[in-house]
């Protein structure tokens, strides 16, 4: 596909859907909907600011109460996301295992088409970037998959909803590759299996991270695979009527372990009591969590959080002194 | 797709004041098939709540066999149990669950059980005790020690006696009234040196600073540490291992727990 044929599938896209699309604005490269297909950057960059929002809101409404009436309707817009690299489709497919069983997540995803590109992250603060290869991609979850070869693209479909759209638009040339789950045949990844076994070896990594941590929680804000939440209850005006609703927290916050228990004069008890504990909770979560549950770490290695961190905490640099294992 | 975060409603059927700071309440589902549906281990807990005030973490302490309603003992310590504990007969709640694993009877077959409460931990074990009078729970022997505050906060106190044909209780408060005759102090104060535990499976429930010295104490006696277990409270939303409130090391408290083997724990740092 030419990069003119390209512009023509982005207008025709945006007829009937959002099309979210990686933009210039300000200097800074955001993901926004698309007006003009000319303004779409395709670029190695990755956004600040990944395509989370946009599958996982920062707050979405569970259901609305009526006294104890539940009305739950989920509901999402066609929309389309456009122009993701190789760690953020890495991302989306990790939400997915998370969010397999969750009918909000799922709706939502079901009403997106996934477009990526071969462009390769080379950032330094970066690390375990796959690069393109057509195995790659039969592991990752996406809807269509535009590589770049010269000036022109080669594209895949990656689901019957991508071919479909190419199908409709009138673009034949395209060839066809089946998701076949996250896993590679050769098993998980042997850096995060090497992470996983030496996890808990050095235990003084957590009090100098402790120290230094300012538990801003920047870090969950861009990681696009960061997704816990809280639930609370948003009541009306009209009594006995609102919503409940789920929210992005992170685990920085202090009320995060929190529980119910000491009188309201004193401190509530907590069971992440320090920034330490913080720090290496995030870290478990990733690392040990991640890949007992679903084989995969829950990072892509895209760096976000070392880029935002303002007092220089680099993920990559922790990653490799817990790969050396005990300080002896 | 199922959604795990829509509610049952429950009604309120009976309502008791258990202590000085908590009732027992006697619900029962409004669905005929939620009510068909219900069977729960020793152990699990349910998410329960109100609408406009969320849910929050309760274990049910009513007959794992007797399941036309079920019961729960609930203390005031926040926003949620303060309404809860101004509900009448009638009212509705919200439940979510049964969560987790508890204590499955393939854990303790043919051994004795001991069970230690400490504080509201004690109101798990009423569900054990309640089926162990029944004949519904297969174990040699059946012990409860319970530590608790002072003579006004004991749960279950008019059943004690129906309790004590057939299970071994003992009690301990840490600061009684001048006519307690009782023992005094922490529910260690319950252990002796004649007590043998090498073939006794135990679960502890209670406030965290318990856990190490009940632990050493049933050690000293030859409890093996996969055969000692305990139910861990943690803050928790979903219920179903994903909103990360619970975890533990590698473990979630709502999904893998909320009762765990020492086996299990005893490396993990922070889960006790």
């Amino acid at each position: 596909m030419t990069i003119n044929e390209l512009y023509k599938f982005l207008e025709y896209l945006t007829q009937q859907n959002i099309v979210w699309a990686p933009q210039r604005v300000n200097g800074d490269l955001v993901i926004e909907p698309l007006v003009e297909p000319k303004k779409v950057e395709l670029t190695s960059e990755l956004p600040l600011h990944s395509f989370k929002r946009i599958l996982v809101p920062p707050s979405e409404v569970l259901f609305d109460y009526q006294n104890n009436k539940i009305k739950s309707e989920i509901k999402s817009p066609n929309q389309v996301i456009f122009g993701l690299t190789i760690p953020d489709l890495k991302a989306i497919t990790f939400l997915n295992q998370v969010f397999a069983k969750d009918p909000y997540f799922q709706q939502r995803l079901k009403k997106t088409l996934i477009v990526g590109h071969s462009l390769v992250p080379t950032e330094n603060y970066q690390f375990f970037i796959q690069k393109f290869a057509e195995d790659v991609l039969e592991h990752l979850k996406f809807d269509l998959f535009f590589a770049v070869k010269g000036k022109e693209f080669v594209v895949y479909s990656g689901s019957e909803d991508g071919q479909r759209i190419l199908d409709d638009f009138g673009y034949k040339k395209y060839e066809h590759i089946e998701y076949v789950g996250p896993i590679r045949e050769q098993g998980p990844e042997t850096q995060m299996l090497k992470i996983r076994e030496k996890f808990y070896d050095d235990q003084t990594i957590w009090q100098e991270l402790g120290k230094k941590c300012t538990e801003c929680g920047e870090c969950t804000l861009v990681c696009p695979t960061c997704f816990c939440f809280n639930i609370f209850d948003q009541p009306d005006l009209k009594p006995g009527c609102g919503q409940r609703c789920r929210e992005w927290t992170a685990c920085f916050y202090p009320d995060f372990s929190q529980v119910a228990g000491a009188s309201s004069d004193k401190e509530k008890p907590k069971f992440l009591k320090n920034t330490a504990e913080r720090i290496r909770f995030w870290y478990e979560h990733k690392f040990v969590r991640c890949p007992d549950q679903f084989s995969l770490a829950g990072c892509v290695g895209c760096g976000r959080c070392t880029k935002v961190c303002p007092v220089g905490i680099d993920i990559k640099e922790n990653l490799q002194r817990i790969l050396k294992g005990k300080v002896k | 797709m199922f959604n795990p975060y829509l509610p049952k409603i429950a009604k309120v059927k009976k309502i008791k004041l258990e202590a000085v700071d908590a009732k027992l309440f006697t619900l029962e589902f409004i669905d005929k098939k939620d009510k068909a549906n219900f069977c729960f281990t020793h152990g699990q807990f349910l998410l329960v709540g109100l609408m406009g005030l969320g849910e929050a973490a309760f274990d049910i302490c009513s007959s794992t066999v007797k399941l036309n309603t079920f019961e729960l003992a609930i203390r005031k310590v926040g926003s949620l149990t303060n309404k809860l504990h101004q509900l009448k007969v009638g009212d509705l709640v919200t439940v979510r669950g049964p969560f987790g694993n508890g204590l499955e009877q393939v854990k303790y077959k043919d051994k004795e059980l001991l069970l230690i409460g400490g504080g509201c931990g004690f109101i798990t074990m009423r569900s054990f005790a309640l089926d162990y009078l029944a004949q519904k729970l297969l174990v040699k022997k059946l012990d409860i020690f319970y530590g608790a505050l002072t003579e006004a906060n004991l749960f279950f106190k008019d059943e004690y006696n129906l309790w004590r044909k057939k299970i071994g209780l003992a009690i301990t408060l840490n600061k009684p009234s001048l006519k307690w005759q009782g023992t005094r102090g922490v529910v260690t104060n319950l252990f002796s040196n004649s007590q043998d535990f090498s073939n006794t499976v135990a679960l502890i429930v209670g406030p965290p600073p318990m856990y190490r010295s009940v632990i050493e104490e049933l050690q000293k006696r030859g409890m093996k540490d996969s055969d000692i277990y305990m139910s861990l409270e943690r803050r928790m939303y979903c219920g179903i291992g994903v909103c990360q409130h619970c975890a533990i090391g590698p473990y979630y408290v709502c999904k893998d727990g909320p009762v765990f083997s020492w086996q299990q724990l005893k490396d993990i740092p922070g889960a006790i």
